[in-house]
């Protein structure tokens, strides 16, 4: 076989190997932190679509202790936030209460139907795709 | 020694300054509209704008079939065989009734589009859903009016088709699985490769995430104060997934909630579960599999499904979580 | 009788085909760890453990930087050809991931002589990671964290680095 010139090359061949190795695991630690803060720092926001001509959006910040009251496409909602971060549709104008005895909800999504109205938490990566209901 | 070192260090840099700069561009596209009395979310993870187009298309073809095939619309074919018209079905109507057939033969009259007329006289059409309970004898003159196979007959040959006279049909039990794939042909033939179209009760994926994740479903569960899922379905492989349960669609009498699939054989609303789950090759078959399997008592039911290899969750009525072999495959439960 | 000029051409001749044999030898066993690698579960697609960079870091060190990325060439089509997914996404990205580390590895054994194996293998698992992360970005253009799969590709990167450094080292010291 033609022989190399150089010599049969050490994993670890000097000083500069290592500050390599430190250099990087500086940086991932500093990456990770950074990582980090980001996650913590964006608080869930809830977000209220009404669907009706024009479309209204609204948008809370959680965790909030109000009650939002919106015009739906039959009539008036009251959507209710908790300080514990959940929310429900407390009542609406709609023949069967379908969403208001959904309940209390931490981070899926409320629907009514009848009166258009659509309450979705929005998370960075949500953990599901879909529910299937 | 310096430079190189130097230049090593500016090529590190540069690989990490073009890291940050490829960032933004968003991943999904979703939008959600009302549609077919039920709430329509299609995402679609594509590059920038052909995303929005794609959800666009997915959206007109429940459009479609909602003016089809809605028993609500004054205009829909659906509509005027329940006024006793003989219809020119279009091709989409065709394929439901042909669709519905295949569905009554495939699970012995459990799954039957005919029990509108069920449906009828326990308040469903009333506007404000007020739920009454039809005596045993008009449940029994009502029975008479049902059975897809008798009652409805259509021929692809001289596009007509009409129903028995009295009879009354509702697609509703398929119509959802039906516009899920319909749409999802349309958005896989317009070049749509990773997405999915959810329409609460019926959930279709395809394609691969970006990030390699798989789709991940959860399936809810209906009892007050769970906040938890019944259980999650980990896929990376296209599936369809299809919930039937009482506690969406209902009437109420007297406080009690009845639901709106019927069991062929007494005409009175199922009630041995809270809801049932299949996963299926396709939305059609799931909507009908999980419909029908909602009829049938659980013996029957879990034979039915074990003999077609279904995955099925059941929650029943009586609180008891059941997931036959089929589906222990596919449904991941936190708890047991 | 052989005079020196047959002998010289005669040894030219044979090292040709004794090259073209080697490369293809290294290309097959590079082959070999890159499909045993593939059906390992991964929790991010651009993130592999690349044991076949050590052929390519073989090659490299051994012949020449064309001999290397011949061999991460050779060995990234024929796998693809394998396992079906030619000319595919994963293609692409396995392709950018074998490019990138040959070339990464042959620059910083020019610039940084005094390296050792460690170092070279490590920027190759690293710039490997790099390119196959860049390839999913730009055909699939997602939102990402940054710092996120900069911190998990160094964590990667380092110990499959040392791994490959490791039979490098291996194949080096018994050839």
């Amino acid at each position: 076989m033609v022989q190399d010139s150089e010599k049969v090359k050490k994993i670890f061949a000097g000083r500069l190997d290592v500050v390599f190795l430190l250099a990087l695991g500086f940086i991932s630690v500093v990456a990770w932190l950074l990582h980090q803060g980001e996650a913590n720092t964006a608080p869930k926001t809830v977000s209220v679509r009404v669907f009706t001509e024009p479309e209204q959006f609204f948008r809370v910040s959680m965790p909030a202790s109000r009650t939002l009251v919106v015009s739906g496409k039959l009539g008036p909602a009251e959507i209710q936030f908790s300080s514990a971060g959940e929310y429900r549709i407390a009542s609406s104008t709609c023949p069967n209460h379908i969403c208001v005895n959904y309940g209390w909800v931490k981070n899926g999504s409320l629907v009514c139907v009848p009166n258009g109205i659509v309450v979705v938490a929005e998370e960075k990566e949500s953990r599901v795709d879909a529910v299937s209901r | 020694m310096k430079a190189k070192q130097a230049i090593f260090l500016a090529i590190i840099a540069l690989a990490v300054v073009a890291l940050l700069l490829i960032k933004p561009s968003p991943q999904t596209h979703s939008d959600m509209r009302f549609l077919m009395n039920t709430l329509v979310t299609i995402k679609v993870y594509s590059r920038a704008d052909q995303g929005k187009a794609d959800i666009q298309r997915g959206f007109a073809v429940f459009e479609h079939v909602e003016k089809v095939s809605s028993s609500h619309l004054e205009n829909s074919e659906t509509a005027a065989l329940n006024r006793g018209e003989t219809l020119k079905p279009s091709p989409t109507m065709l394929e439901l009734l042909k669709l519905g057939q295949k569905a009554f033969i495939q699970t012995g009259g459990y799954f039957d589009p005919t029990f509108a007329i069920l449906q009828k006289a326990y308040g469903f059409y009333t506007p404000e859903k007020a739920g009454r309970i039809p005596a045993d004898e008009e449940l029994a003159a009502l029975l008479k009016l049902t059975g897809y196979a008798e009652k409805v007959s259509f021929s692809d040959k001289d596009n007509r088709a009409i129903i028995a006279s009295g009879a009354l049909v509702d697609f509703g039990g398929i119509a959802g699985g039906f516009a899920v794939q319909k749409a999802a042909e349309a958005m896989r033939n317009a070049g749509c490769e990773c997405f999915l179209i959810d329409d609460a009760g019926d959930i279709w994926f395809e394609g691969s995430k970006p990030d390699g994740s798989p789709w991940r479903i959860a399936v809810r569960d209906p009892r007050s104060g769970a906040s938890e899922s019944l259980a999650v379905i980990e896929s990376n492989e296209a599936v369809a997934v299809s919930t039937s349960g009482n506690y969406e669609r209902y009437v109420e009498v007297d406080g009690m909630r009845l639901g709106h699939i019927m069991d062929p054989f007494t005409g009175k609303p199922a009630g041995h579960y809270q809801s049932v789950t299949v996963v299926a090759s396709n939305p059609v078959d799931a909507d009908v599999f999980s419909t029908a399997i909602y009829a049938m008592p659980e013996n029957k039911a879990l034979e039915w499904a074990a003999e077609r290899k279904i995955p099925v969750l059941i929650l029943t009525a009586d609180n008891r979580i059941i997931i036959n072999q089929a589906g222990e495959k596919w449904f991941r439960t936190a708890k047991k | 009788m052989p005079s020196a000029d047959n002998l010289n051409q005669h040894r030219q001749k044979t090292s040709a085909v004794e090259k073209i044999a080697t490369i293809a030898i290294l290309a097959s066993a590079a082959t070999a760890l890159q499909i045993i690698e593939s059906p390992l579960p991964r929790f991010l697609p651009w993130l592999k453990p690349g044991l076949a960079n050590a052929l390519t870091l073989y090659a490299l060190l051994r012949f020449s930087t064309l001999a290397g990325v011949g061999v991460a060439l050779i060995r990234t089509f024929i796998a693809g050809t394998v396992l079906g997914t030619l000319f595919s996404p994963v293609y692409l990205i396995s392709l950018a991931g074998a490019l990138t580390s040959a070339l990464t590895m042959s620059i910083i054994k020019k610039l940084l002589p005094e390296s050792g194996l460690s170092t070279i293998s490590v920027s190759g698992a690293l710039a490997s990671n790099w390119a196959q992360l860049m390839a999913v970005q730009l055909m699939f253009a997602g939102g990402i964290s940054v710092w996120f799969h900069l911190a998990v590709m160094i964590w990667v990167g380092i110990p499959s680095g040392l791994i490959v450094a490791r039979l490098t080292a291996e194949l080096l010291r018994r050839t």
